[in-house]
């Protein structure tokens, strides 16, 4: 899986929904959560984990406009292709992130190492971990 | 409210440990003691009982003193108000099913009880049948049924599932927890399994050398981390087979196979065998009426 270390800096409630903003060195990443009583230990200042499948990671040209909260413009490092998959990785301010999608969306996208790319996953694929 | 604060010398294979435990345990809950063999839970267990004698300390049930070494109070095991299902079932074999349940009644003016707990334990055929031609998961039933019969406050259980099959241990966990509701019991479950701890317990008190190393719920005390994941399971994992740049890795949980993508960092440390954590956020899984 993906992970990134930061800071809680918001959280917005409604009914059973908590919009949870983490700051990671300066980029603010979206986490929906649905609340229970045994999420007290999600509060503004906790550093957590944030935690997301490369599978769950979509890729799209730079100039995109998506829906999805936490989207970000990233130098490939590296691509490893299978028979159908293929895991791309992006430089993310210093930290790894792993996209795993079709060969087909590669090609049709034209990725390659050292292309920026957009790299983005919504804030409900998106777990908080302490 | 059950009150322990005693302290015991073990001679164990790793050498001698003390077992030294300062707990409460609230009416109505069912708790787990888990740990390794030799880390003396079911020494625990059997100190509850009084089939064993701490060095020193006390046991309060309820304000009522079972134990006391500072007094010279140990109230015997007969007096306890327990029931106790071990492995080995410890039914009489010269005995039929009924009979079993009969020589541990109280009364045996209450005869209507035995057949009221063999209807509920579904041992109503079986009641003129001898131990050894029936099943072990249907031992294991009467072992609990008969612990029934004198009305027990307190049910301790020794790893009375362990020597079961994955089906019929998930059918008896079911009726425990519906024996454990129904007679409003305190269960102290003594257990290795991790899958068994979750579905029983609302309470875990891990166990190692003696001391109690941590206290809470399952989750609490086996994930050893917070995770938003509203969707969490655990199981065995049984197998992993690459796929493509993936891996499948097949996890037993319930007596069900689930399946779950991995990438091969993630699985690095993981081997056939290990417990592990599944969770997922409640927003994946999809409903469909069946």
């Amino acid at each position: 899986m993906n992970t990134l270390r930061g800071t809680i800096i918001s959280i917005k409630h409604e009914d059973s929904l908590m919009l949870v903003c983490i700051d990671i060195k300066g980029q603010i990443f979206s986490s929906l959560i649905l609340a229970n009583d045994n999420d007290k230990w999600i509060e503004v200042g906790s550093n957590v984990d944030v935690l997301f499948k490369e599978t769950e990671v979509m890729i799209a040209t730079k100039e995109s406009l998506v829906s999805a909260r936490n989207s970000f413009v990233s130098t490939i490092k590296d691509i490893e292709n299978g028979k159908l998959l293929s895991s791309v990785t992006f430089d993310f301010n210093g930290s790894e992130i792993n996209a795993i999608v079709t060969i087909d969306a590669i090609n049709d996208l034209k990725c390659n190492i050292g292309n920026d790319f957009r790299w983005f996953v919504k804030t409900n694929e998106v777990i908080i971990k302490i | 409210m059950i009150k322990i604060d005693i302290k015991k010398t073990l001679h164990t294979s790793d050498g001698k440990i003390i077992l030294k435990i300062n707990k409460e345990i609230i009416n109505g809950d069912f708790l787990t003691i888990f740990g390794k063999s030799g880390s003396g839970k079911t020494t625990l267990l059997r100190i509850i009982a009084g089939l064993d004698i701490p060095d020193s300390g006390k046991i309060i049930v309820d304000n009522e003193t079972w134990f006391d070494s500072s007094k010279g109070i140990n109230i015997s095991t007969q007096k306890r108000n327990i029931g106790f299902v071990f492995q080995d079932y410890a039914l009489f074999p010269n005995m039929t099913i009924r009979q079993n349940l009969e020589f541990a009644l109280n009364n045996k003016k209450n005869s209507h009880k035995i057949d009221e707990i063999l209807e509920m334990m579904e041992l109503t055929n079986l009641s003129n049948s001898m131990p050894n031609t029936i099943s072990g998961g249907q031992k294991q039933r009467v072992a609990v049924a008969r612990t029934l019969m004198r009305n027990p406050k307190i049910l301790l259980l020794d790893e009375p599932l362990s020597a079961l099959d994955n089906t019929m241990r998930s059918k008896l966990q079911n009726e425990l927890l519906t024996v454990h509701k129904r007679f409003g019991l305190t269960s102290i479950l003594v257990s290795h399994d991790i899958s068994e701890v979750f579905k029983l317990s609302n309470r875990v008190l891990k166990i190692a050398f003696g001391q109690i190393t941590s206290d809470g719920s399952p989750n609490s005390v086996f994930s050893n981390l917070n995770l938003s994941g509203k969707f969490k399971v655990t199981g065995e994992v049984i197998s992993i087979v690459k796929a493509d740049i993936l891996f499948i890795v097949n996890i037993l949980v319930n007596n069900e196979i689930i399946k779950i993508t991995s990438v091969k960092k993630d699985i690095e440390n993981i081997n056939i065998g290990d417990n592990v954590l599944v969770s997922s956020k409640a927003f994946n899984p999809i409903l469909t009426k069946i």
